[in-house]
């Protein structure tokens, strides 16, 4: 039996599986019959083994190159390394299905594993909803969308299709895994709730239960959020992390529902209050999983996720209905039942910022999915009547004049940084403020004490912040206009725009934040060490186990806080998009200069792409070459020169006459500007001819006009030289290039340098116009070199950017550059995103805490801290 | 038959064994004579500890 139709049959039969534990489990919950919601959990640990054998089968399929399988064949090819292979078990929609499968089996499987022996009604329909949301899962795979589908006429094609470039990166690579388990994950606690709902069991217990299980969602959903992010960041070369596209919105919609549902889940176990929100967002934050699915998937939004032609909406579509009027349904019917046990008690208590929270976080959904659905929907014309006639109602009642909307309506990154950005600054505030605030209680004459000591230090700690930001961006701009350092500042301040502003209110925010829970923790450290005589360590252990919702909380906010100081960094970012660079030109941006050293070609065999590689050389505005650097450069020329200052990093070199100058650049370029890319074939001293071949000729099978490239670097140290120099001829059939050159102390010259070895002092020289015997050189040593490229692929028409970037706290110098159309030119993205790296440090934070939470021995139990009552401390 | 045939058809007879066995498991839920054997202890739960 071949593995395609192993593979069908186990598909079949986990498809039974499913479909039998579904019955059992709602037979069992219904009729309250132990027995079959037991046998109901063994069914579901049984389908997540058949799931894991499934998921071997396919990866077999695909490491032993089967491409009888038409998913094999379309996803991998025999070139791709093992790496990408295993990586290629997700990169297609059939086998993201599969994917999906898989991980719901197991995670359903681990689910019923903790509930063994458990065979009361609420377990069964908690089984019950997860068996059938893995036979949704199932169908689809045995009706519409088989990873194991074989050609039908023939055996397949002797190599496949190969994976998209852009999935050909490790971030990319590891993406999906974390973002689909993160929605997958959210079927539990749905499933939890559910059975809470259906059973009318409003104990709270579900929702305890449930912790673990939606802080590994979040946590998931946050990775791959945040690898997301960080891959857009650096492969995509548009200076951006996130671009509101609605794939992204897709994927941060459930993660916005399921932030605010971890904060109802401590609000529910401590005394009872906001059941129905945390019941509501469980059943919110599963259907988003879903809307997102539905979105990436259909042919709705043109994305790389959506992969074409789908079989899959229609389907989608009504899971989304279905879960959208059952979960509706059983939330009106024990409305009742679930009346929370106490109202909130004051508005300045702690359950009070979490309701503003929920509602914070609901509006951000809406106008996240508004602005998502809103270009699309408006290109029907249907639609577009109605929104007028609304629009036209609206203005008749106002008495405005009404310009009726002609076109589909475009919404932009702006209009989303515009209309989130001061939500996503609310939600800070609300971080800072929400932890001062007590349990169950309005804010007492301590707590407001507390409170604003805590806010005072905050305020301190955003003010130097502040100063420090503005001041980094003044003393820039002051040193590239040469005003004082003061009046700089100003002007920056000034010129700020509302990102920048936007900017600004977060740091002031996140500084509370860090300051609120760094407070927290030194103050129960220290009531520990004084009560309990423990090390710093060891109470810091003992906190975070005793209370992990209310330390380990206070981590995750830190995380917040410091990524939120990252998007505030936009407020002091500098960029220069699209800049057309020639050789030796430079631009400048904040203080520092970025000069266009050159271009070279590469060719990578192993992964089979070619790589136009841009050598920038970043300095310092004031920065010149060392002494050291000069030495070095001195020790390489001839005798007789002298060295004197040049323009920036060059140095001006004078030689004794002309001849021997222009001799030493030619060689000098040659070695710096030709040796890289081309190869001497053959050398005829009497005719002073040199025949040049690409030295990694792979590189013309993906870049053909990177030939023309290398000539063109060859004719501009012609056109130095001078009329008729030097000649340039291309061989009819073979790359090669054929130089004659005039006279023979310059085809010596040229000929050295193509053949140079080692490392040359200089970086790069260009000749003084009308002065013979100068030259310019920047020694080598001198900045830093950067080096971003463009990669082309042999089996994909799309290139990809790979950007440099110099990370730092202040400053984060990306640059991302592609080949511009005037040969040996560079079209040039360059940015300066200060605190940047602080982004990618919160995120860091974010996960790791929430790892230490969600791990099942740290499960977050109402712990009782003594530190709390001893130090005063509102919880 | 190499190396990772003989890797996958271990792993695969391992799996599909635990999935038989949990398969088997319901099954015996279900049926009359094996009732009492499953009632031994329940694992602890984690109900306890007021809401």
């Amino acid at each position: 039996m071949s593995v395609a139709a192993l593979g069908q049959v186990l598909v079949i039969v986990l498809l039974g599986t499913a479909a039998l534990a579904t019955v059992l489990a709602v037979a069992g919950a219904v009729r309250k019959r132990e027995d079959l919601v037991r046998a109901a959990g063994w069914g579901v640990r049984g389908a997540g083994w058949l799931a894991v054998a499934m998921a071997l089968l396919l990866f077999r399929a695909i490491l032993t190159h089967d491409f009888r399988i038409q998913y094999v064949a379309q996803y991998t090819d025999t070139s791709l390394p093992v790496f990408y292979l295993l990586t290629a078990f997700w990169g297609g929609e059939k086998g993201a299905l599969a994917f999906w499968v898989t991980a719901l089996g197991l995670l359903a499987a681990v689910w019923a594993r903790s509930r063994q022996g458990d065979g009361s009604p609420e377990t069964g329909w908690a089984l019950g909803v997860l068996s059938a949301t893995m036979s949704f899962f199932l169908v689809l795979m045995v009706f519409a969308s088989s990873p194991f589908e074989t050609f039908a006429a023939s055996g397949g094609p002797p190599d496949g299709n190969g994976l998209n470039p852009l999935l050909q990166n490790p971030l990319m690579a590891v993406h999906p895994p974390p973002q689909l388990l993160g929605f997958i994950a959210y079927a539990v606690p749905f499933a939890m709730a559910f059975g809470a709902l259906a059973t009318g069991r409003a104990d709270g217990t579900w929702s305890r239960r449930a912790r673990p299980w939606s802080l590994f969602a979040w946590g998931m959903l946050t990775a791959g959020l945040v690898v997301g992010e960080l891959w857009s960041y650096l492969e995509l070369g548009w200076g951006g992390y996130w671009g509101w596209d609605p794939v992204e919105n897709a994927a941060l919609l459930p993660w916005l529902t399921g932030t605010a549902m971890i904060h109802t889940t401590s609000a529910e176990y401590r005394g009872g209050q906001l059941r129905r929100w945390n019941l509501a967002l469980a059943g919110i934050t599963f259907w988003l999983t879903l809307f997102a699915t539905f979105l990436t998937r259909s042919q709705l939004i043109q994305s790389l996720h959506s992969f074409t032609g789908s079989a899959l909406t229609p389907f989608f579509l009504w899971s989304l209905v279905v879960t959208a009027v059952v979960h509706g349904g059983l939330m009106a019917w024990r409305w009742k039942a679930f009346a929370p046990r106490e109202a909130v008690a004051a508005w300045t208590s702690r359950e009070a910022a979490v309701l503003a929270q929920i509602a914070l976080f609901l509006l951000m959904v809406f106008v996240v999915m508004w602005g998502t659905l809103l270009p699309k929907l408006s290109e029907s014309p249907a639609v577009l009547a109605a929104m007028n006639r609304v629009l036209g109602a609206v203005a008749s009642l106002t008495g405005r004049e009404f310009i009726p909307l002609s076109g589909a309506i475009q919404v932009g990154p702006e209009w989303f940084n515009r209309v989130v950005g001061p939500l996503g600054i609310a939600l800070l505030a609300l971080t800072a403020v929400g932890p001062l605030l007590p349990n169950r209680a309005p804010v007492g004459a301590e707590g407001r004490r507390l409170a604003w000591k805590t806010a005072l230090v905050g305020a301190v700690a955003a003010l130097v912040l502040l100063v420090l930001l503005i001041g980094i961006r003044g003393r820039a701009l002051g040193i590239a206009s040469g005003l004082p350092w003061g009046r700089a500042s100003w002007i920056y301040l000034r010129g700020l725009s509302w990102p920048g502003i936007y900017g600004l209110a977060a740091v002031v925010f996140a500084g509370m934040t860090l300051a609120v829970a760094s407070q927290d923790w030194v103050s129960a450290l220290r009531a520990r060490r004084r009560t309990a005589g423990e090390s710093w360590r060891r109470a810091a252990g003992v906190l975070f186990r005793t209370n992990p919702g209310r330390f380990g909380g206070h981590l995750v906010h830190v995380g917040v806080a410091l990524s939120f100081l990252g998007y505030a960094g936009a407020a002091g970012k500098l960029v220069q998009k699209d800049v057309v660079l020639d050789r030796l030109e430079s631009i400048t941006l904040g203080g520092r200069e970025i000069r266009l050293l050159g271009t070279a070609e590469t060719w990578n065999p192993e992964e089979n792409f070619g790589s136009l590689q841009a050598r920038f050389l970043v300095t310092g505005l004031r920065e010149r070459p060392s002494r050291e650097a000069q030495e070095r450069l001195r020790g390489s020329l001839p005798p007789g020169v002298v060295l004197e200052p040049g323009e920036g990093a060059f140095v001006q070199v004078a030689f004794p006459d002309a001849t021997s100058a222009r001799s030493w650049w030619v060689q000098a370029r040659a070695q710096a500007e030709l040796a890289p890319s081309l190869v001497v074939m053959a050398t005829d001293r009497d005719r002073r001819v040199v025949r040049l071949a690409p030295r990694t000729p792979g590189i013309l099978r993906v870049v053909p006009e990177s030939f023309q490239r290398m000539g063109e670097a060859i004719r501009s140290i012609g056109q130095d030289l001078g009329e008729g120099a030097l000649t340039l001829a291309s061989g009819r059939r073979d790359p090669v290039w054929t130089v004659t050159v005039r006279d023979p102390e310059v085809f010596e010259a040229l000929v050295a340098g193509l053949s140079g070895k080692g490392d040359p002092a200089w970086m790069a020289v260009r000749r003084v116009d009308g002065d013979p015997v100068r030259v310019e050189v920047i020694p080598a040593g001198v900045g830093k070199v950067m080096t971003p490229e463009v990669r082309f692929y042999l089996r994909s028409e799309n290139p990809t950017t790979e950007v440099d970037i110099e990370a730092g706290f202040w400053s984060d110098l990306y640059l991302a550059a592609t080949p511009a159309r005037g040969v040996g030119s560079v079209n040039l993205t360059a940015m300066d995103h200060p605190m940047m790296s602080v982004l990618w440090l919160g995120a860091l934070v974010i996960l790791v805490v929430t790892t230490m939470l969600a791990w099942p021995a740290a499960a977050p139990v109402p712990g009782t801290a003594p530190v709390r009552e001893a130090e005063g401390v509102p919880s | 038959m190499t190396g990772m045939d003989v890797v996958f058809a271990l792993s695969m007879a391992a799996v599909l064994t635990l999935a038989l066995r949990d398969l088997l498991g319901a099954f015996g839920e279900v049926l009359p004579e094996d009732q009492d054997r499953r009632g031994g202890a329940l694992p602890p739960s984690d109900d306890q500890g007021g809401a």
